[in-house]
């Protein structure tokens, strides 16, 4: 089963990186966080507040581009199919996909972000919450969703769809994680451990729901 | 009891149930609205700290409560769908967002028109508010991803699953003002120490909520009923 | 008349309770009007095909 799950997770890396779809997410982060002191026209740095939401705003938005083709591909292609005709545990497809939709979409963000808040903000206290908060909430962004990309296969919308029905989900994250992001009391870190805990209940909880819903779909 | 139930899963026997009391419903809803309107209007107490826009409660507090009931409604009805599979339960489950989206906004215009005198602000980014307009959004999403899938029958397990995911955010709703400080006031109905509001208040909320409760089940009901012809349409026009 | 103008003002807050009472009005007026027009709509199409199919429902 181990196996299983690395040729599952090398197979999705090789899609990745061959379609150009990696650098796509990093790329659309680097832009979208681009456009913010642009827009504010005056080049000195930006407020606190505005830098850190303008990074959340924009790993939110790579997700959301990334989470399109997550199951897309395979479902056109009868991949899914095959992996239910066969008998494969869909559990492990399922955490080998949001493995590897994290590792391209979450992982660049999370190493990137506090250098791009220093850049932007030129301040430097809040870059070790920053980091803990953006490494808590990318998976969870991940898990939350899977289930929603796997509810959309078979229809005929676009992104856009996708992006609107997931939004509502992330709002309670983005929130816990701003919070989170600003050093108010440095010794109650209340919404790490809120993080914490939705991570924890959501690695076992979503890929679940996940796997109940493809298998429901392709039947 | 099932075996007795599962006759009235047929949709044209369900639709001849729902006609007497459809009525019913709402020739008693209309008087009881008007009698809380009455009451709540001019012969209740005004508070002695927020004075007379008090009154608002009367329609806010009774279309919160017919907002988060409707969901919970969603989230039966999608449960035993997944569970049963009677395509009835889905398509009640289906009609419900539409209806009970106007309660929503009712409440959050109403709540912020409410704010506006009490707390001095129309909006404030605290627990409560916050997820109920997530609330808003995730009825928004349902209604979407409903028309979404009008050319494929995975529409309804979607709808039931995405239903199931959302249902999450009504504990968050009903007991954010205990977990966090909020601006919005703490539970005084609902608790576990029974009521802490005025009767003479209790009384005109309750018709309230009871009228508008029977106005939304007449409007469901319709839906319905509306829902069933339709599909007897699409039957019929694909038959030649 | 006095009454009236105590009604109309209530203390002061009546621009906010009336606006509040007229958006519950307007809004659940049209929700009204949308159920029932969809649901004439629907049964004045059910008609058609009805008759089209002549007069065989099933």
């Amino acid at each position: 089963m181990n196996n299983l799950f690395y040729i599952i997770l090398k197979k999705d890396f090789k899609d990745n990186l061959l379609s150009n779809k990696a650098w796509f997410t990093i790329s659309f982060f680097l832009l979208c966080l681009i456009i913010f002191p642009l827009a504010f026209g005056s080049s000195q740095y930006l407020e606190l507040n505005v830098s850190i939401s303008a990074i959340w705003i924009s790993t939110l938005f790579a997700n959301l581009i990334a989470l399109d083709h997550m199951y897309k591909e395979d479902y056109n292609d009868g991949t899914l199919l095959y992996y239910i005709v066969n008998k494969v545990p869909l559990v492990i497809v399922v955490y080998a996909k949001c493995l590897s939709h994290w590792l391209f979409s979450g992982l660049p963000i999370i190493l990137i972000a506090p250098l791009c808040s220093y850049i932007f903000s030129g301040y430097n206290e809040n870059n070790l919450n920053l980091f803990i908060s953006l490494i808590l909430a990318t998976p969870i962004f991940t898990l939350i969703g899977s289930p929603i990309a796997a509810l959309m296969l078979g229809s005929s919308l676009r992104g856009a769809a996708l992006t609107f029905i997931t939004l509502p989900f992330y709002l309670p994250i983005i929130i816990f994680g701003v919070m989170g992001t600003n050093i108010n009391n440095s010794n109650i870190n209340a919404e790490f451990y809120l993080l914490l805990a939705i991570l924890s209940i959501g690695i076992i909880f979503f890929p679940m729901i996940t796997v109940k819903i493809l298998k429901n779909i392709i039947n | 009891m099932l075996r007795k139930l599962h006759k009235y899963a047929n949709p044209n026997k369900f639709n001849s149930i729902i006609m007497p009391i459809k009525s019913v419903c709402l020739y008693t809803a209309l008087p009881l609205i008007a009698i809380g309107l009455i009451i709540g209007l001019f012969f209740s107490p005004p508070d002695y700290q927020q004075g007379e826009t008090v009154r608002i409660m009367y329609i806010h507090v009774s279309s919160a409560w017919i907002s988060l009931f409707a969901y919970v409604l969603i989230f039966l009805l999608s449960v035993f769908y997944l569970i049963w599979k009677f395509p009835l339960f889905v398509l009640m489950a289906k009609e419900i967002p539409f209806v009970a989206i106007i309660f929503t906004l009712i409440t959050l215009i109403t709540g912020s028109l409410w704010g506006k005198p009490t707390w001095g602000t129309y909006w404030v980014w605290d627990a409560r508010l916050t997820s109920f307009l997530i609330l808003l959004f995730i009825y928004l999403g349902l209604i979407f991803i409903d028309k979404a899938f009008k050319y494929n029958v995975n529409g309804d397990l979607s709808f039931s699953y995405l239903s199931i995911i959302g249902a999450i955010n009504i504990p968050i709703i009903k007991f954010s003002v205990d977990w966090w400080n909020t601006l919005h006031q703490p539970a005084s109905v609902i608790r576990a120490s029974g009521p802490s509001i005025n009767i003479e208040m209790l009384i005109p909320l309750m018709i309230m909520s009871t009228g508008a409760l029977l106005l939304f089940f007449y409007l469901i009901f319709t839906n319905i009923q509306s829902a069933i012809a339709e599909k007897k349409i699409l039957f019929l026009s694909s038959k030649d | 008349m006095s009454e009236f103008f105590l009604i109309f003002e209530m203390n002061g807050h009546g621009f906010f309770i009336w606006s509040a009472y007229g958006v519950w009005f307007v809004l659940l007026i049209l929700l009204f009007l949308k159920v029932l027009l969809r649901k004439k709509e629907i049964k004045r199409k059910l008609k058609y095909f009805i008759e089209k199919n002549d007069g065989f429902e099933e």
